[in-house]
C-alpha cells in the first residue's frame, strides 16, 4: 500500500467517526472491578481526612521551600558582608603594616587593639595560605588569594546552608511527627525480645521518615522500650472505648484462610499504655503483632507481620464502622484494609488486599483481661 | 442542573479537600484509563495493580497539583510511566491474550439489542479481530492507538504523553491504523 494511501487512511481516522473506531468502541467496554473502585475511592477520602491540604496556608507543605530559600539568601548576604569586613580589605592589602597603619586614625585605644588583633589573625591566615601555596611551588598570586577567599566563603556557605537545611528538615520532621503515628506504641506492644528488636528498628525507620535522627529520638525509643516493661494500665481502663475493652483478654482460634493454608491463631491483648492494647499471635509460620490505640474518638491499628522476613509495620486508620464491623485502612499501603468485628466472646478479623480476602481469622474468647 | 466542571477544576477542588471532586474525576476516567492499561499488559490482575498504583500516585500528588497542562495528559503520562516501569521490571514488552477477554466482548455486545443477529455476529467478528490484531502490534503503536481511542488525545498530546515527537507519534498511529484496517478487511 502506498504511503499516500496510508496517509489518507490516517487523515480519515483522525477526522473521527471512522468505522474502525466504531468497531473498536463496540468491543471496548471493560471496567475496573467494583472492589477496586471502593479501594481507590476510600483512599481518596482517607487522603483528604488524614492529610488536609490547605491552599495558601502557611502550614502547607510547599511553605518550606520559599522560606528556606529566603533564609539561604539572607545568610548569603550576611556572610558576604561579614567576609568583606573580616577578610576582604585585609587580603587586598599587600603590606601587612599598611593594615596596622590604617588603625592609626582610630581614637579609641580598645578599638585599635581589637583591630590589630583582627588584622594579625588575617595575616596569620595569609601566612598559612602562603605556606600552603609554597608547598605547591606556586606563587601566592592575587588570583590564588582570591581563590582561597572563594573556597573559604564556599566552605562557610556550605555550613550555613547545611544549618538552614537541617533546621528546615527538623521543622518538617516535627510536622510529620505530628501527622505520623508514633511507633512507640509498637515498641510497647512487643512482648517478645525479637519483636522488640524489630520494633526498635521500626522506630528508627519512623525516625528516618522524619529524616533526622536526634538524641531526643533515641531517648524516646529508650523511653518507649521502658514503657513496655511497666505499662500504665490504670488510666487506660478508664479512658478507652468499648472496642478496646471488648478485645482485651485471651483468645483462641484459627486463621482459617491464609496464603499458606489454615493455622492456629491464639492471641492475648493486654494494656500497653493508658490508651493502647496489644497482642501477638505466634502461629506456625509468622508472628502477627496487633496494636490498637484510641485517642479521643479515633481508633488506630499498627499491624506487624514478620512473614517472609518482613519487619515493616503498617499503620491503619479507622475508615468506617458499619453494623459492628470496624474497617481500618493503611495510609501508606492503601491496597490493604483490615476488618474486625467482635460479638461478646467471638471475634473475626479479615485482612483484605485490593479488596480481596487475604487472611481471615476467627477467634473465641478463653479468658478475660488480667487485672 | 449543576455546573459541569472541567477535569482541571475538579482536580483543584480535590487538592483543596473536596473528596467528591475526586469521585467525579474517577468516574469520568476510570474506564478509559483501565482499558488503556489492560490492553497494554493483557492481564487483568496486573492491569488492576497498575491502575490502582496510578490513582494512588495521583492522590498522593494532589497537594502539588498545578494546572500546567491538561489533566488527562498528566494522568496518562503517569499511567504511561507506570507501564514502562512494569515492563522494565518484567523485562518484556510482550503481552498475552487473556481468556476472559472473549467473555467481555460477548457481554459488551449483548447490550446492543437493537442490532440484528447477523449484524451483531459480523460486528463481533470484526471487533474480535481488531482486538486480536491490536495485541500483535508493537507496544508503541498499540499505545498511540489506545491514547487516541480510549483517551481521545490529539497527536500532539499523544506525543507529550509518550515523550516522542509529534511526527513519531503520527507515524506510529499511521502504521497502527493501517494494520488494524487491513485485519478487518481480511476478516470481511
Amino acid at each position: 500500500m502506498s504511503q499516500e494511501k496510508h496517509e489518507q487512511e490516517l487523515q480519515d481516522y483522525l477526522q473521527g467517526d471512522s468505522e474502525l473506531s466504531k468497531t473498536y468502541q463496540l468491543a471496548s467496554k471493560e471496567l475496573p472491578p467494583a472492589h477496586l473502585d471502593d479501594v481507590i475511592l476510600a483512599a481518596s477520602r482517607q487522603a483528604v481526612k488524614s492529610k488536609p491540604y490547605l491552599a495558601f496556608s502557611p502550614f502547607a507543605s510547599n511553605w518550606h521551600v520559599p522560606v528556606a530559600l529566603a533564609a539561604v539568601l539572607t545568610l548569603c548576604v550576611t556572610l558576604v558582608i561579614s567576609l568583606q569586613d573580616e577578610t576582604g580589605e585585609a587580603y587586598l592589602r599587600s603590606d601587612p603594616d599598611a593594615s596596622l597603619q590604617s588603625t592609626k586614625g582610630i581614637d579609641d585605644d580598645t578599638d585599635v587593639k581589637l583591630a590589630i588583633v583582627a588584622t594579625r589573625k588575617v595575616q596569620g591566615s595569609q601566612k598559612q595560605i602562603a605556606d600552603e601555596l609554597a608547598q605547591l611551588e606556586a606563587p601566592a598570586a592575587p588570583a590564588e588569594k582570591n581563590r582561597q577567599i572563594v573556597m573559604q566563603f564556599n566552605s562557610r556557605m556550605q555550613q550555613a546552608v547545611s544549618k538552614v537545611e537541617m533546621a528546615t528538615v527538623l521543622e518538617r520532621g516535627k510536622a510529620e511527627d505530628r501527622q505520623l503515628p508514633s511507633s512507640k506504641n509498637l515498641l510497647q506492644a512487643s512482648p517478645i525480645a525479637r519483636q522488640r528488636e524489630k520494633a526498635i528498628g521500626l522506630f528508627a525507620e519512623d525516625t528516618m521518615r522524619s529524616r533526622v535522627i536526634t538524641p531526643q529520638a533515641l531517648a524516646q525509643s529508650e523511653a518507649g522500650f521502658a514503657g513496655s516493661v511497666v505499662p500504665d494500665v490504670a488510666g487506660g481502663q478508664d479512658n478507652a472505648t468499648g472496642f478496646l475493652k471488648k478485645l482485651l483478654g485471651k483468645w483462641r482460634g484459627r486463621a482459617v484462610h491464609t496464603p499458606v493454608g489454615p493455622t492456629p491463631y491464639d492471641i492475648e491483648f493486654t494494656w500497653q499504655s493508658k490508651n493502647c492494647i496489644s497482642g501477638t499471635a505466634d502461629n506456625s509460620f509468622s508472628h502477627h503483632n496487633w496494636t490498637f490505640c484510641e485517642e479521643k474518638s479515633d481508633v488506630t491499628l499498627d499491624f506487624l507481620s514478620d512473614f517472609r522476613g518482613n519487619d515493616q509495620a503498617i499503620h491503619l486508620n479507622l475508615l468506617s464502622m458499619d453494623d459492628g464491623v470496624m474497617t481500618f485502612m493503611a495510609d501508606t499501603h492503601q491496597f490493604m484494609q483490615v476488618q474486625i468485628a467482635i460479638d461478646k466472646d467471638k471475634a473475626w478479623m479479615k485482612i483484605m488486599h485490593y479488596g480481596k480476602l487475604h487472611v481471615e481469622i476467627k477467634l473465641q474468647r478463653v479468658g478475660h483481661a488480667s487485672q | 442542573m449543576g455546573k459541569e466542571y472541567s477535569d482541571e477544576e475538579l482536580m483543584l477542588k480535590y487538592r483543596n479537600n473536596d473528596a467528591s471532586a475526586f469521585e467525579s474525576l474517577y468516574q469520568r476516567h476510570k474506564g478509559s484509563l483501565y482499558r488503556y492499561i489492560l490492553r497494554q499488559c493483557g492481564n487483568e490482575a496486573i492491569a488492576e495493580e497498575l491502575f490502582h498504583d496510578v490513582w494512588i500516585k495521583l492522590i498522593n500528588a494532589r497537594g502539588r497539583y498545578k494546572v500546567k497542562s491538561r489533566f488527562t495528559t498528566w494522568l496518562y503520562k503517569m499511567a504511561h510511566n507506570r507501564i514502562i516501569d512494569h515492563y522494565r521490571r518484567q523485562n518484556t514488552s510482550s503481552s498475552k491474550h487473556h481468556p476472559d477477554d472473549d467473555n467481555l466482548y460477548i457481554d459488551s455486545l449483548a447490550i446492543r439489542p437493537q442490532e440484528q443477529p447477523e449484524q451483531l455476529a459480523e460486528l463481533r467478528q470484526q471487533s474480535d479481530k481488531i482486538l486480536q490484531t491490536l495485541e500483535t502490534l508493537p507496544l508503541p503503536q498499540r499505545e498511540v492507538f489506545l491514547l487516541k481511542e480510549e483517551a481521545g488525545r490529539t497527536i500532539q498530546q499523544i506525543a507529550e504523553i509518550t515523550g516522542v515527537s509529534a511526527d513519531t507519534a503520527k507515524s506510529r498511529l499511521r502504521y497502527a491504523i493501517s494494520k488494524l484496517r487491513q485485519a478487518v478487511r481480511e476478516q470481511v
